[in-house]
């Protein structure tokens, strides 16, 4: 439009007339420019509830959904903020996600908050990536929101400069109470492993002193990993050893700093399926300096004097009754 | 009801202080120490097969692998598995399914210059076409070089006097040790079940395909690990194969590593699996590798933009600050391209570099920025410099991998972080430092 062609009439008020149809154009013009100079590619984060009419007693499940819009995005953090008094964090399944390494994932059910931070190593570009899925269980009638702070999304570039972010939180209702016939989501049928993995020792001035520590991480599918357990042992076998399995977190400061001993590493899913794998000893024991070999031997020598001891024993008796 | 035992006769019990006496040794401590022995032979044989365990042998009898074989034990020449010409064996076992396959699940030791009588190379040079191989018929494998010791890995295979060209020996021949490891995926099985199902339930495969760099090491990462490695073609071009997945969602990054130690970005894309799908991502163009010559190069100067992509595709490189250069050039049949760039019409400051390739009728998007910057002097850039300079390479291992990650995570929101470990130095470890580790990551 050529705005010096506009002819202004010499009346007043039809002059203010025009002059305000003027300004109300300018107005547009002006609006039209500044959202078309607005970027719409931004991701987009999402809290999905399967469900947000419930009832009391119900079990629902709500996913974390990333849309990053043509972006990669190779890092993220952010709280998840839910009411306490109406909602119990029951689960978190993270079997299925597009992080591929944890930060920080831990969850304040009485303080009604989640918090999450991880990487995905060269970046995710999509439209549904699932970031993780959070298991409610409606405590009592009310109204509330599930909502997203503190959220950050990380471009998968040299500046690992921040993706400009939309929030989509989420509402719900609790209305009467469940009955007989209400079921809650179901749970996870897992009967495979965890996937396989390769343990790796390591050691780094900048961390435990610069002693020998284990790192190691897998994922599970379906049902996702519960917890990773290290058994540390002059055995080969880990059913010969007179260790204990104890829970463990990756890095692990690994108590034979001397690394003669084999270490087992059990990865548990939630529906407890495990998986173990081995780390060898790089300075191995020549048996003699092996205790755990010692006793072992020493343990069948006896069993078997005792089992010769039985033997002439049983031979005497024969003797002796004839 | 019991049976009346007949009594026996002299004889038998005559038999029986004879038969005693010949078995065993005269004195109790004789017999403790046979059983003792028994009891050591037994328990050490149990260990045998633990992981993945090298050495120099003589013979190398199945199921044992020879990888490659030597002509001594130091400052020898090298020879393939298949000739027979050589009597040190670089010989392993101790992991079920290994072997010397160069397909498959597999990764290269080493590069020979021909079946036998072979000099040597690193399987990240590419003078070399002959390869000596490790695979592993479920499971994972890796190889990878280190000064003085094979930490971080099962074995020591052999040791190498260089890069390239390179005579080779024992574990402690050689300062640059060749270091592998190896794990089944089809761990030890207690009685009694419990560990969830292996076989059936994991049919699933995808097939990656594209063009790399001549003979470049191709590494497939999964969920950012490395899953499987190949090697590409003369022509660049690569296929691999990974199988036995589960459903669900993965994320694979594919990247290429030139025959300088200079890896191209990571190529990233998230794939869903339903069960037994067999998925084929092909098309997969890697932007080319690039680096310069000079750390600093003086007003007027050249300065030399290298790197490899595809033999006789075109590059364009562009050279940018405030504004942006432009420049073509063809690629030769090796697929490295040189680019004088002179520097006349730059501003002093920092500036960076970034190159990408026009094949037949592909292109790849731009690959990894390089910064230089112009000002009074030349500094050449060190040789060693490159692919070990990594951000994020906190242990100095020359990847970026979990034990990095691990590293990071352990100072996440603690005070005064060591300086390497906050990458962006703004005194704490946060998320932006995860991201950089991230974009920067190997595997």
């Amino acid at each position: 439009m050529d705005l010096a062609k506009i002819h202004y009439p010499v009346d007043g008020d039809r002059k203010n007339k025009m002059k305000k149809i003027f300004n109300k154009i300018i107005i547009l013009l002006a609006s039209f420019l500044l959202f078309t100079a607005i970027p719409v590619s931004a991701s987009q984060i999402n809290l999905t509830p399967e469900n947000n009419q419930l009832k009391v007693g119900e079990t629902f499940e709500v996913k974390l959904i990333l849309n990053t819009e043509d972006e990669s995005i190779n890092a993220m953090e952010a709280t998840i903020l839910f009411p306490n008094d109406l909602l119990i964090l029951n689960d978190i399944r993270d079997g299925n996600s597009i992080i591929n390494f944890w930060i920080e994932k831990t969850a304040d059910s009485s303080g009604g908050q989640f918090n999450f931070s991880g990487i995905v190593p060269g970046g995710y570009i999509g439209e549904e990536g699932q970031i993780i899925s959070l298991v409610f269980k409606a405590k009592k009638e009310g109204n509330g929101n599930i909502e997203i702070t503190k959220c950050k999304a990380l471009l998968n570039n040299e500046n690992s400069a921040e993706s400009s972010l939309t929030v989509n939180n989420s509402s719900f209702i609790i209305s009467g109470y469940v009955g007989a016939e209400t079921a809650g989501i179901s749970e996870i049928k897992d009967e495979e492993k965890p996937e396989s993995f390769m343990p790796e020792i390591a050691s780094d001035e900048n961390i435990f002193d610069g002693k020998y520590f284990l790192v190691f991480s897998t994922v599970d599918k379906k049902s996702g990993i519960d917890h990773y357990e290290i058994l540390e042992s002059k055995l080969s076998n880990y059913h010969l050893s007179f260790g204990k399995w104890e829970k463990a977190e990756s890095p692990y400061l690994l108590k034979d700093q001397k690394l003669q001993s084999h270490i087992f590493i059990k990865a548990i899913d939630r529906n407890e399926n495990e998986r173990i794998e081995t780390v060898s000893p790089r300075n191995s024991l020549v048996w003699y300096k092996n205790t755990s070999i010692i006793i072992y031997a020493v343990l069948l020598l006896l069993l078997v004097i005792f089992l010769l001891c039985i033997i002439k024993k049983f031979f005497v008796k024969i003797k002796n009754n004839y | 009801m019991k049976k009346k035992l007949k009594k026996p006769s002299s004889e038998f019990w005559q038999s029986i202080k004879h038969a005693d006496k010949s078995a065993l040794p005269k004195s109790t401590t004789g017999k403790i120490l046979i059983l003792f022995f028994v009891a050591i032979i037994l328990f050490s044989g149990h260990s045998a097969y633990a992981a993945l365990t090298c050495s120099i042998a003589n013979v190398c009898n199945s199921p044992d692998t020879a990888v490659f074989k030597m002509s001594a034990s130091s400052n020898a020449h090298a020879e393939l598995s298949s000739q027979s010409n050589y009597s040190k064996y670089v010989c392993c076992s101790g992991v079920s399914g290994i072997g010397n396959s160069c397909a498959g699940t597999s990764v290269t030791v080493a590069r020979l210059s021909s079946a036998t009588n072979a000099h040597v190379e690193e399987n990240t040079q590419s003078n070399y076409a002959n390869n000596a191989c490790l695979s592993i018929s479920s499971g994972t494998v890796s190889v990878g070089y280190q000064n003085a010791n094979c930490t971080g890995y099962h074995t020591t295979l052999a040791s190498i006097s260089g890069i390239t060209n390179a005579h080779v020996g024992d574990a402690s021949a050689y300062n640059t040790k060749i270091c592998a490891s190896a794990t089944a995926t089809v761990p030890p099985t207690p009685p009694g079940g419990g560990e969830g199902a292996e076989g059936p339930l994991v049919t699933t495969g995808i097939t990656f395909s594209g063009r790399a760099y001549p003979l470049s090491n191709v590494t497939i990462l999964k969920d950012g690990q490395i899953a499987i490695t190949t090697i590409a073609g003369p022509d660049a071009s690569f296929s691999v194969t990974l199988s036995n997945l589960s459903t669900g969602n993965y994320t694979f990054s594919v990247y290429g590593e030139d025959k300088n130690g200079n890896r191209s970005t990571l190529f990233t894309f998230p794939v869903f699996f339903t069960f037994g799908s067999n998925t084929q991502v092909g098309g997969i163009f890697l932007a080319p590798t690039i680096d310069v010559d000079k750390t600093e190069v003086k007003k007027g100067d050249n300065i030399a933009i290298f790197g490899q992509t595809v033999p006789s595709s075109d590059v364009t490189i562009s050279v940018h600050s405030d504004k942006e250069y432009i420049g073509k050039i063809k690629a030769d049949a090796n697929g490295v391209y040189l680019y004088n760039f002179d520097t006349v019409p730059l501003e002093y400051g920092n500036h960076d570099t970034k190159s990408k390739t026009a094949f037949l009728t592909e292109i790849t998007s731009f690959g990894k920025t390089v910064a230089f910057l112009v000002g009074d002097k030349n500094v050449l850039k060190g040789e060693i410099e490159g692919a070990c300079t990594a951000k994020g390479d906190l242990n100095g291992d020359c990847r970026v991998n979990l034990i990095d990650f691990s590293i990071m995570a352990f100072w996440y929101k603690k005070l005064s972080p060591p300086a390497k470990v906050d990458m962006n130095n703004d005194a704490k470890v946060n998320i932006i430092d995860f991201s950089i580790l991230a974009y920067n990551w190997t595997g």
